[in-house]
């Protein structure tokens, strides 16, 4: 990859994409590159200096930031004006949306389709567009910036989100059960879903030292403590993992899966595993060869995932997708960046 | 380019068998429109299919004669979405109503399109489970439709709307061709954007969804519902504003003003609201039982410290029930006033609530038209309601020119044309309001990406490029409704 | 190509159309939208077609009239209405109105026109009917006739008739409460219809039973005749008409009309809109359900004990038609002995519908499983319900499914122990 570009306005990358850079890799802070596949011979565009909060209504509840604003800074002031983004995930808000953590709702955790209530953005060709809306509900308009989900980055750059906030709720509470069996762990994470208010963020995780399921409670001060009470779980300090580091000559595999699943499922595979509340796990194997052995198990359970973590070459590799989706998909491509300028 | 009627009517009866094909005439008449009467237009033919192999085949056979389709529920949209074009033929969906999976440990169903949103509620009851969004025609609507639609509901305050419990779908796209967006693991494999998401109120222009995976909730532990009327919009609106403002997360924030409790009050759906009152303002709270009783104290100080004329708590589940059904009954209720009714659906940021609605009464006295609001206010989504007789053309045109500048109102204000109801061919003519042609333009792109022929209900939701013959501007149509619908002199 | 509009379409009843505002609200509620699935079968689809009919629009009136046909006229779109559109005089004017302006033709017109015309509204043409018809299914010749394909569809399918010895008709003119009952001082009209006396002689006697105990005087008029109601399904208001006035006419003296027929009940009750005079509105507001009447008044003779699980349906035509749906519930809750089990949709019509289930045998047979299912599923060993077609499809229905129970009328539940 060459020398990154920096731009520091929608206008200043809007003026760079309309010059025809060449193949183009976005990027926020950068922190996900090593999850990406090669683009080589692509300019790294980094959209780290667009990082402003250009309104926060408080009244409303909504935001609308720039992506390269990091989430610490986001959180921080919202924590001023009582509220909160809720989702989990780190790094800049275009790259948290744009990457892997998001993207499925699910019990106790707000789909992020339904935080990112629209956004001004740049096609590949510099052409400015606008989707969706500022306030909490529009129906206006096919919701291109719903595209941005996933999307890597590959079908266009955002310039501005408009995201939905939530009150802080008035007490919150961590948990952690640890040293339980798979079954058991199963159990007690299915248990948790399918609370009437399941916990957010919610996550089981096995590891060499068996399996651990943790998670936190949110709402009233009473029936937070009345939950962990009730369901006989010890408070913890908070320790969610967004993703978990490949070991050295090993990889990460990331994908989603029916909780249901899981008890049939884990046993079969080998290495340190998480999976949160919302079905999207990750998988830390050994080996390349573990790596290729665990997808077909995963295929056979229903589950979807790809190499995530990896050398280069093998990054994106995974259970096969939905022609029907995948043809679509490229339609897309075509649609909104015919030349294939973004890597 | 096009094939004879009767050719095409043959080759359907061949797909479908004669029962599921309907070509003559008069009866199509009962198709001319949906919960929008304004636009109307007799599709060529009626079809039901039962299956996703029927709905590909039939796609397949009007590809290839380049004749276009419409997808159609149970035809309570409000925005004219599936009223078809005169060379268009309707699938309707409502055959396609089987549950087909239930995975109450995995909190999911998958249904077929034309599933009622209550029957599906209803069929997961016996668990302890539920479908959230809630439109106010859930006893009737379908889930296809609310899919295409992106339908809201009063709930969707704290539950959010269709696109928060789509999991996934297949898709009959309109080439006949199949694509499984999402699953019910999540709408996102990885490697993937957020596909049923972008499919999520397309309005029926992208392709037909034949199985649908919406999200299950566990149902909640309690369930509070207050009623509490105000001598003035003023105090209702100003006690939303501090229920937001207090950090409360009602699953549900519904105001009806005077008129609507008026109308709603002599109807069949009457629910006992104060009929002196200037508005009545319905909170639900939901969630453990210790929460639920907590946060109804605290609404309640808001309601008193906003001078509330009345609080009434419903005691059990027929209480509740009662409440809600005059809100379910009050866009149907209105009908009693005029004989057409005009329901707009503009979205404003919570914070104005209160201005935005004095500007609506101003512009209602201006323009002389008989205007009710009924609205989800924890949102900011405004149902002015303007009562009119579409056989008297001044009326009628008065009461559109009140809707364009309502909407305007609410554009200008940071908000939207339409919270959820969506565009369909109703709205054509305000979108411009919030998105430029280079906007519109990238939106044609995706849409064009689903369906690069143009087929699938062409005209709706994107207003099409001046060339095409086809525009129904809104003019135009209301000049030839008035023309046909003239009534017996 | 739109005809020009019909001026003798009832002016009145198309206003009333226009309440409709296409809601759909009342799609769920309606029979054969619910086995169908289809707009034009459909309240909100029927009612577009009728006021396209009305405009001149519909340039066959005939290609929409099956769906209109269709309609079973149970009312439940009414119920669901919040715009208050009063479906069923839209869709009996619009029927009069296609009746007058292209009569009917073919075999189905002739069993309309014969069944109405020549027995029901005549009272002892339809008792040898009647006589007649069971002799014929004692001899088996229902049996014989289907198998050899003699009987048209609609008489195949049409129920059996309750095995019952032919009664007499109750006897005319005034009753009064037995030695030792405490009489109200107030006397009432019973009305006794057509179709009722000859295949449920049992509830006018219990009828008269009841309310003499219960300290009423029972005057049965002999003047009186058939309420005209499945004529004016059928759209042949004219003949009516005539019932209608030697109805009013029998009936002048009376205080208050009691009658026990849901059907009927309803037609008595739109006899004003019906004639459009005051005397008819007078008539028209004296009437009311038996179970109104002993609700209101109360019971002062207890009814005989009765061990069952009973599920109580609402005949369209009382629920729908009469919005009275407690006044039976809470009258049988005084059954000492009688459980009351909920069943599923009890408000939905069963099918039988007048003459539907032998103009529309298919659809009426759909909407009848539909109704057993929902009975059978409750469990119950007993079915009240007040009226008597829905009596015969209900128990023909119960009895197809395998699951035969006694169907009875809620008054019979009433009569005090002897």
């Amino acid at each position: 990859m060459t020398a990154a570009l920096e731009p520091a306005s929608a206008d200043e990358l809007a003026a760079l994409l309309r010059n025809r850079p060449g193949r183009v890799r976005l990027a926020g802070s950068g922190s996900r590159r090593d999850r990406l596949p090669p683009a080589d011979g692509a300019v790294e565009v980094r959209l780290h200096r667009l990082a402003g909060i250009q309104r926060l209504d408080a009244g409303d509840q909504t935001c609308s930031v720039e992506p390269g604003l990091p989430r610490e800074r986001l959180d921080a002031a919202l924590a001023e004006k009582d509220l909160e983004l809720p989702c989990p995930g780190g790094g800049t808000l275009g790259g948290l949306f744009a990457h892997d953590p998001l993207g499925a709702g699910g019990p106790g955790n707000v789909a992020p389709r339904s935080l990112l209530l629209g956004l001004e953005g740049v096609l590949a060709d510099g052409t400015r567009f606008r989707s969706g809306a500022r306030v909490v509900k529009s129906v206006a308009g096919f919701d291109v910036h719903k595209l941005l989900v996933g999307s890597d980055g590959r079908l266009f750059a955002a310039t501005l989100l408009h995201l939905r906030l939530r009150p802080r709720p008035p007490a919150a509470a961590w948990f952690r059960r640890a040293g339980l069996e798979v079954a058991a762990a199963c159990r007690l994470f299915q248990a948790l879903r399918a609370q009437p208010v399941p916990p957010a963020p919610l996550q089981l995780r096995r590891t060499a030292d068996g399996c651990a399921v943790t998670g936190r409670f949110a709402g009233r001060a009473a029936y937070v403590g009345e939950r962990l009470r009730a369901l006989e779980l010890p408070e913890h300090t908070p320790d969610p993992v967004d993703h978990l580091a490949a070991p050295a000559g090993g990889e990460v595999l990331a994908g989603i899966v029916l909780p249901s699943r899981l008890p049939d499922l884990l046993p079969a595979l080998a290495g340190t595993f998480v999976l949160r509340g919302d079905g999207r796990f990750e998988l830390a194997v050994a080996s390349p060869a573990a790596a290729d052995a665990a997808l077909p198990q995963l295929a056979a359970h229903g589950a979807h995932a790809r190499i995530a973590a990896a050398a280069p070459a093998r990054r994106g590799r995974g259970t096969p997708l939905d022609p029907g989706a995948e043809h679509l998909l490229a339609r897309l491509r075509r649609a909104l960046d015919p030349d294939g300028v973004l890597a | 380019m096009l094939r004879p009627v009767s050719n095409l009517e043959r080759e359907l009866v061949r797909l479908l068998g004669a029962q599921r094909v309907l070509a003559d005439p008069d009866s199509l008449l009962a198709w001319e429109c949906d919960g929008f009467t304004v636009h109307r237009s007799r599709p060529r033919a009626v079809v039901q299919p039962e299956s996703t192999a029927e709905v590909q085949a039939v796609l397949r056979l009007l590809h290839a004669g380049r004749v276009p389709f419409v997808p159609r529920g149970a035809g309570t949209c409000l925005s004219g979405g599936p009223t078809a074009g005169e060379r268009a033929v309707v699938i309707d969906l409502l055959r396609m109503r089987q549950v087909l999976a239930i995975a109450a440990d995995d909190l999911y169903a998958v249904v077929q399109p034309g599933v009622v949103n209550l029957d599906l509620t209803a069929a997961v009851r016996h668990l302890g489970l539920h479908y959230a969004p809630d439109p106010s025609s859930q006893s009737v609507c379908t889930i296809g439709g609310n899919l295409a639609e992106n339908s809201g509901g009063p709930h969707c305050l704290k539950y959010g709307t269709t696109a928060d419990h789509v999991l996934g779908a297949l898709v009959v796209l309109p080439d006949g061709r199949l694509a499984r967006l999402g699953d019910p693991a999540g709408p996102r494999p990885p490697g993937v954007p957020d596909l049923p998401g972008l499919f999520c109120g397309s309005e029926g222009t992208f392709g037909i969804a034949t199985e649908i995976t919406v999200r299950l909730c566990r149902d909640p532990e309690s369930v509070r519902t207050l009623l509490a009327a105000f001598a003035s919009m003023r105090d209702a609106c100003r006690t939303v504003s501090d229920i937001v403002g207090r950090g409360l997360v009602p699953a549900a924030l519904e105001v009806l003003d005077q008129s609507t409790i008026r109308a709603v009050e002599a109807s069949v759906y009457r629910a006992g609201y104060p009929a002196g009152a200037a508005a009545v303002l319905l909170v639900e709270l939901d969630g453990p039982e210790s929460s639920t009783a907590e946060e109804l104290e605290e609404v309640r100080a808001c309601a008193a410290g906003h001078a509330a004329l009345r609080i009434e708590l419903a005691s059990d589940p027929a209480e509740r029930a009662r409440l809600w059904k005059g809100r379910k009954g009050a866009f149907g209720a209105m009908g009693r006033l005029a004989t057409d009714l005009y329901v707009l659906d503009g979205v404003v940021p919570r914070t104005r609530l209160e201005e935005a609605l004095a500007r609506i009464a101003a512009i209602g006295e201006r323009h002389g038209v008989v205007l009710n609001n009924v609205f989800h206010a924890g949102d900011g989504n405004l149902h002015p309601n303007i009562s009119f007789d579409g056989r008297d053309a001044d009326q009628t045109a008065r009461a559109m020119a009140a809707g364009n500048e309502i909407l305007q109102v609410c554009v200008d204000l940071g908000g939207s044309i339409t919270g959820e109801h969506g565009v369909g061919s109703e709205k054509l003519d305000h979108i411009g309001m919030m998105f430029s042609p280079t906007d519109l333009e990238v939106m044609a792109r995706v849409r064009a990406a689903f369906d690069p022929d143009g087929l699938c209900n062409p005209g709706k939701a994107l207003p099409q490029r001046a060339a095409c013959a086809e525009v129904a501007k809104w003019p135009q149509m209301v000049a030839r409704v008035l023309g046909e619908g003239e009534g017996p002199a | 190509m739109a005809c020009s509009p019909d001026p003798r379409l009832d002016l009145a009843a198309y206003a009333r159309s226009l309440d409709c505002v296409h809601c759909g609200l009342c799609l769920p509620a309606c029979p054969t939208w619910q086995e169908l699935r289809l707009e034009a079968e459909s309240p909100r689809g029927r009612v577009y077609l009728m006021r396209a009919l009305a405009e001149g629009r519909v340039a066959d009136p005939a290609a929409v009239r099956p769906h209109l046909d269709r309609c079973l006229d149970c009312r439940a779109c009414e119920t669901a209405c919040p715009s208050g559109v009063r479906y069923g005089e839209l869709i009996e004017a619009t029927r009069a109105a296609l009746e007058r302006t292209a009569p009917r033709r073919g075999a189905a017109a002739w069993l309309v026109r014969t069944l109405l015309w020549q027995l029901v509204a005549r009272q002892r043409r339809l008792r040898v009917a009647f006589r007649l018809l069971r002799a014929a299914e004692a001899m088996g010749l229902r049996w014989l006739g289907h198998r050899l394909g003699l009987l048209p569809a609609a008489l195949a399918a049409a129920p059996p008739l309750p095995s019952q010895r032919a009664q007499r008709p109750l006897p005319r003119g005034l009753h009064r409460p037995p030695a030792g009952v405490r009489t109200r001082g107030v006397r009432v009209a019973l009305f006794t219809g057509c179709v009722m006396e000859p295949l449920f002689g049992r509830v006018h006697r219990a009828t008269l039973q009841v309310l003499l105990a219960n300290g009423f005087e029972v005057v049965v008029p002999a003047a009186q005749r058939c309420c005209g109601a499945l004529l004016v399904h059928a759209g042949h208001a004219d003949r009516a008409r005539e019932l209608a006035r030697a109805n009013v006419a029998a009936f002048a003296e009376a205080d208050v009309v009691v009658d026990n027929a849901a059907g009927c009940g309803c037609a008595l009750g739109e006899y004003g809109h019906l004639l459009g005079d005051a005397r008819a509105e007078a008539f028209a507001r004296k009437r009311r359900d038996v179970t109104v009447l002993l609700a209101t008044e109360g019971l002062s003779a207890a009814p005989a004990p009765c061990r069952a699980r009973a599920a109580y349906d609402d005949p369209c035509h009382l629920g729908h038609g009469q919005g009275v749906r407690t006044a039976p519930r809470q009258l049988l809750a005084q059954v000492p002995g009688l459980e009351l089990v909920p069943h599923a949709r009890p408000e939905d019509c069963c099918g039988s519908a007048g003459l539907y289930h032998l103009l529309q045998p298919d659809l009426a047979g759909a909407i009848g499983r539909r109704k057993a299912a929902s009975l059978v599923a409750a469990g119950v060993d007993l079915v009240l319900t007040g009226n008597p077609g829905c009596m015969l499809q209900i128990d023909s229905h119960l009895r197809a499914a395998g699951c035969e129970r006694p169907v009875r009328h809620p008054i019979e539940l009433l009569v005090p122990a002897t």
